[in-house]
């Protein structure tokens, strides 16, 4: 399996750390993990155009270091999407390479589940979890709507959910879950 | 009482916020109240002159697009920035927004309706309602004729907001509408499917661009050889 951690941390802090732990116990189970730090990347905010789905299908028109990321969301297993929670939701860093996703999906609408959603352009989607750091003053309904917020994403992007985890949770039990199919 | 209205598209002075903006501004006026001043959060969304802008204002109308299901990057970046400030600048500054999306089902704004609210629990803000209206994408790229009923909904609640100090309730509740479509409106959509209307627009503006041969390109992907 190939794991693809998206570190949306904007600052060093402990939960590299714990990234880091996570990263390695996939690794020590044989899977492909690797892990981004967003923070290091020269990323622009998604401006609109659409010239993803109806200039270049498929390639954003931005020329930045999303380019070199595209190829490993796409052929990714599993995705995990991570952040401390800032103003009870994931850091607009992370959120900047959520919006990216849009050439990964076709312009095309269609009923899914009753709902209108974009087609899929890839055969295969990587599954999604999600691992969060709250701060003391995140509730349990800011942990809800965090929730909330991926599982839309995830209807819309058509992937599966796997997982949403706190960095509560023991790295060795979030690597069980992340693997468990 | 100073006022400011905020356009949180990526897409800046070309974007469907702005009209809709503008549109709110237009029944605020009918209903007495000057029209206040916009500014747009791009490129840069923590720009000082910008954070001070909001900061400084009394009442904000904060009008922003659906991304995948939530806000724009650029306005969780602009959030991040004034959470920083005194909370003295913050509490009992009164707050409405507007989410517009393409998608025209409310259940796709839905979450982020309920992170709306819970920041403005959070910084002290007194909320004075989220309108979330869907099927709105083209209304930039429409003429006014066509754009005159819709104009209309969002100057009565331009006018709501300003005469009783909160968009009206019924409004904020009708503009959500449909939450999905019911059987019905699911048959609509997958007729005009069946027939290749629902993305007509996509296909005109593929082949205008040369692209349409290329619809379906798959660019990153790597085969299991590797190629």
């Amino acid at each position: 399996m190939r794991c693809l951690i998206l570190n949306g941390n904007p600052k060093p802090s402990g939960f590299d750390d714990y990234l880091g732990r996570f990263t390695q116990a996939i690794a020590q189970q044989g899977h492909a993990a690797e892990r981004i730090d967003l923070r290091d990347l020269n990323l622009r905010y998604c401006v609109g155009c659409w010239a993803c789905w109806w200039k270049s299908p498929g390639v954003c028109a931005l020329k930045d270091d999303m380019a070199a990321l595209y190829p490993k969301l796409v052929n990714a297993d599993l995705v995990l999407w991570a952040s401390p929670l800032i103003v009870g939701s994931v850091s607009a860093l992370l959120k900047k390479v959520q919006d990216r996703f849009i050439p990964t999906i076709h312009p095309y609408i269609e009923l899914v589940d009753g709902e209108c959603h974009h087609r899929h352009r890839y055969p295969h989607n990587a599954d999604l979890g999600v691992i969060v750091e709250p701060t003391a003053e995140d509730t349990d309904a800011d942990l809800a709507i965090t929730l909330d917020l991926f599982q839309r994403f995830s209807r819309n992007t058509r992937t599966r959910f796997r997982l949403f985890v706190t960095t509560a949770t023991p790295v060795a039990e979030v690597a069980h879950e992340a693997l468990a199919a | 009482m100073k006022r400011l209205l905020l356009n949180g598209s990526p897409r800046g002075q070309d974007a469907n916020s702005r009209k809709i903006l503008t549109w709110l501004a237009q029944g605020m006026e009918l209903a007495g109240v000057p029209h206040p001043p916009m500014v747009n959060l791009a490129p840069d969304p923590t720009r000082p002159d910008v954070v001070e802008a909001f900061l400084d204002a009394a009442e904000v109308v904060f009008a922003f697009p659906l991304y995948t299901d939530s806000m724009p990057g650029l306005v969780k970046a602009f959030l991040e920035a004034i959470a920083l400030a005194d909370k003295s600048r913050l509490q009992g500054k009164r707050v409405a927004f507007v989410i517009q999306s393409g998608f025209p089902e409310g259940i796709h704004t839905e979450a982020l309706g309920s992170y709306l609210a819970r920041l403005c629990e959070r910084l002290g803000f007194t909320h004075l309602g989220t309108l979330r209206k869907g099927g709105v994408e083209s209304i930039r790229m429409l003429p006014a004729k066509k754009v005159a009923k819709i104009q209309a909904i969002f100057a009565k609640a331009g006018s709501s907001l300003a005469s009783e100090g909160h968009f009206s309730p019924e409004i904020v509740r009708k503009m959500a509408e449909p939450r999905t479509f019911g059987r019905g409106g699911r048959t609509v959509i997958w007729l005009l499917g069946r027939f290749g209307l629902i993305n007509y627009y996509w296909n005109h503006m593929l082949r205008k661009h040369g692209a349409y041969d290329r619809r379906f390109a798959t660019p990153y992907l790597i085969e299991p050889d590797g190629s």
